[in-house]
């Protein structure tokens, strides 16, 4: 192929590429929301049916999630690590490979950073410019940690034909093990009863700003956003971006204009571990404080798959979606509290959004059907 | 993700690989970790095992259809899921907290038939109304995932079940006499 044949055939593509995100951002944003707004009707149905005043639970759900100043800094906190996570998710399944292994990228990457800053911490000065060079630290070795643990399935698939899929869902479960085993033991906090390490530090945290929630700092939400705006720029105006959007589109089109499909691939996990290490570092250091076994920190690495397909993969789509599952997981918690509606319901309204994000048609012969001109266009 | 065939050749190498990683294992383990294999590798541990693969095997057998037909079903676990509530929802309907075993197998039935309609519909979603394949798989997990222990707490108020009465052993008259594996297939 020539050079002039391999940039006409980009051009092409590009051209192409323009076309099919112009048409569909519009489309798709309408899209969530009338999936949202259907599963959240069948959920008030379900509440109904099963002899609850349905009309409360939206309340509760709206008090749970925006309610007050208290609501909103849960709501954010949730979104921030589904921000993250969600962008981890999106990074890979816009360059066609199916990462479903970051919760198991982001419990490495929480891990990493919790014993990098217990291990560093006694060598550093204390006070705020130790707490900042240990949180800087702490996070580089999540990123490198995660990213090395999201490669691995990556190469596996690249150069021994495994399938992406099967590998990160069990290594998910290896990393939950293997992480379970080491906070029960080497890494335990001394004289700990529960299987927790030693807690970080006083001065290894964010300042209290705007909300006074202990366990949140809008300064995270801000890394999250900061973390949006660059892989957005990656994908949208770098080289590696481009083949790997492009990759995503159609694998044969790439690999004609020049794009080494093995290579993305292993370049596509990387970067979609390390932003899923980055979410483990802000979740260990904000969050929790301290790490402890895996299997409780909460499956923000697989409802970030649900921010993600709900944001059609597009990274600027990922702050709404997860803004979204942000508050109903708010909702939850305050639901379980304050009334006896169980609250896995909410999971399965998150369920029943994905399923219709995933049929677009279903709207589209709706739409037909009722000659309302197209409630997803 | 379907069709990688093996030649007879490669699954023979294979075998004998993952034989010596096995051996491997076990040495390795017993002489750096001390670990008690003989102690581990009992009758029990056997048994065990069996039990514990049933499930795995078949769900695997579900999968294998889809498989075939060039899907990857990720959506497995959503419908067992949805299979498990159900058996135990109306076996616990038929039969309260004792159950007997009767109870039990329509209680299997019931569910089975149910979650085969769930799985209609579900395939007229994605036939029908093309629905991506493997994000609608997804969906189905996640809605496992909330409606399962939903109906759970709807029905005991907890998301455990009350503990319910197993099956009775089923005896195969030729298969309990032999020698060694009778004590194993007793009490499966």
């Amino acid at each position: 192929v020539s050079d002039a044949d391999s940039s006409r055939a980009r051009d092409l593509l590009d051209r192409a590429a323009d076309r099919v995100l112009d048409l569909t951002v519009l489309e798709r944003f309408a899209l969530a929301a009338a999936s949202t707004v259907l599963a959240l009707l069948i959920g008030l149905v379900i509440v109904a049916a099963a002899g609850y005043d349905p009309v409360q639970f939206l309340r509760f759900v709206f008090e749970g999630s925006f309610g007050d100043a208290n609501a909103t800094a849960r709501t954010l906190k949730f979104t921030t690590i589904l921000t993250v996570t969600g962008i981890a998710v999106a990074i890979a399944f816009r360059a066609g490979v199916f990462n479903l292994g970051v919760q198991g990228q982001f419990v490495v990457g929480g891990f990493t950073t919790v014993v990098t800053i217990l291990w560093l911490a006694p060598t550093f000065p204390t006070g705020t410019v130790g707490g900042v060079l240990l949180m800087i630290f702490g996070t580089l070795a999540a990123i490198v940690a995660a990213g090395a643990y999201g490669a691995l399935p990556g190469i596996l698939k690249a150069y021994a034909d495994a399938n992406e899929i099967i590998m990160t869902i069990m290594l998910n479960s290896v990393a939950v093990g293997v992480v379970g085993y080491l906070v029960e033991g080497a890494f335990r906090g001394e004289g700990n009863r529960a299987p927790n390490t030693e807690r970080l530090p006083e001065y290894v945290s964010l300042p209290q700003l705007v909300y006074d929630n202990p366990d949140f700092s809008i300064l995270g939400f801000a890394v999250a956003l900061l973390v949006v705006a660059l892989v957005a720029v990656v994908l949208a105006q770098t080289t590696v971006g481009y083949d790997m959007v492009t990759s995503g589109y159609q694998q044969a089109a790439a690999t004609f204009s020049g794009v080494d499909a093995k290579r993305i691939i292993v370049t596509t996990m990387t970067l979609s571990g390390m932003v899923a290490g980055v979410a483990g570092a802000v979740f260990a250091i904000i969050i929790q404080g301290y790490y402890s076994d895996p299997a409780g920190v909460g499956t923000y690495g697989f409802d970030a798959i649900a921010v993600s397909l709900l944001a059609a993969n597009n990274p600027l789509g990922v702050v709404p979606a997860s803004l979204l599952f942000g508050g109903l997981d708010s909702a939850a918690s305050y639901i379980s509290i304050n009334s006896d509606i169980p609250v896995q319901l909410i999971d399965g309204i998150v369920g029943l959004v994905v399923l219709f994000v995933a049929t677009p048609e279903l709207f589209r012969m709706a739409a037909k059907r009722t000659g309302l001109g197209g409630a997803d266009r | 993700m379907s069709g990688a065939t093996f030649g007879t050749d490669d699954r023979s190498r294979l075998l004998v690989g993952t034989a010596l990683a096995v051996v491997a294992l076990a040495v390795v383990s017993t002489t750096i970790f001390d670990l008690p294999v003989t102690a581990i590798l009992t009758v029990g541990f056997a048994e065990r095992a069996l039990q514990a693969a049933a499930p795995i095997a078949l769900a695997a057998i579900g999968g294998l259809y889809a498989d075939k037909s060039g899907v990857f079903d990720i959506g497995l676990e959503g419908f067992m899921i949805f299979g498990a509530v159900l058996a135990t929802a109306f076996t616990f309907f038929l039969g309260g907290e004792a159950p007997s075993q009767t109870n039990l197998w329509l209680g299997i039935l019931g569910a089975t038939l149910v979650s085969t309609l769930l799985s209609v519909a579900f395939a007229v979603l994605l036939v029908r109304y093309r629905a991506n394949q493997i994000v609608a798989r997804l969906a189905v997990w996640f809605i496992g995932l909330g409606f399962g222990p939903f109906i759970a707490v709807l029905l005991w108020g907890n998301r455990n079940s009350p503990g319910l009465t197993s099956m009775n052993d089923v005896i195969v008259p030729g298969l309990s006499e032999l020698p060694i594996l009778s004590s194993l297939l007793r009490n499966c």
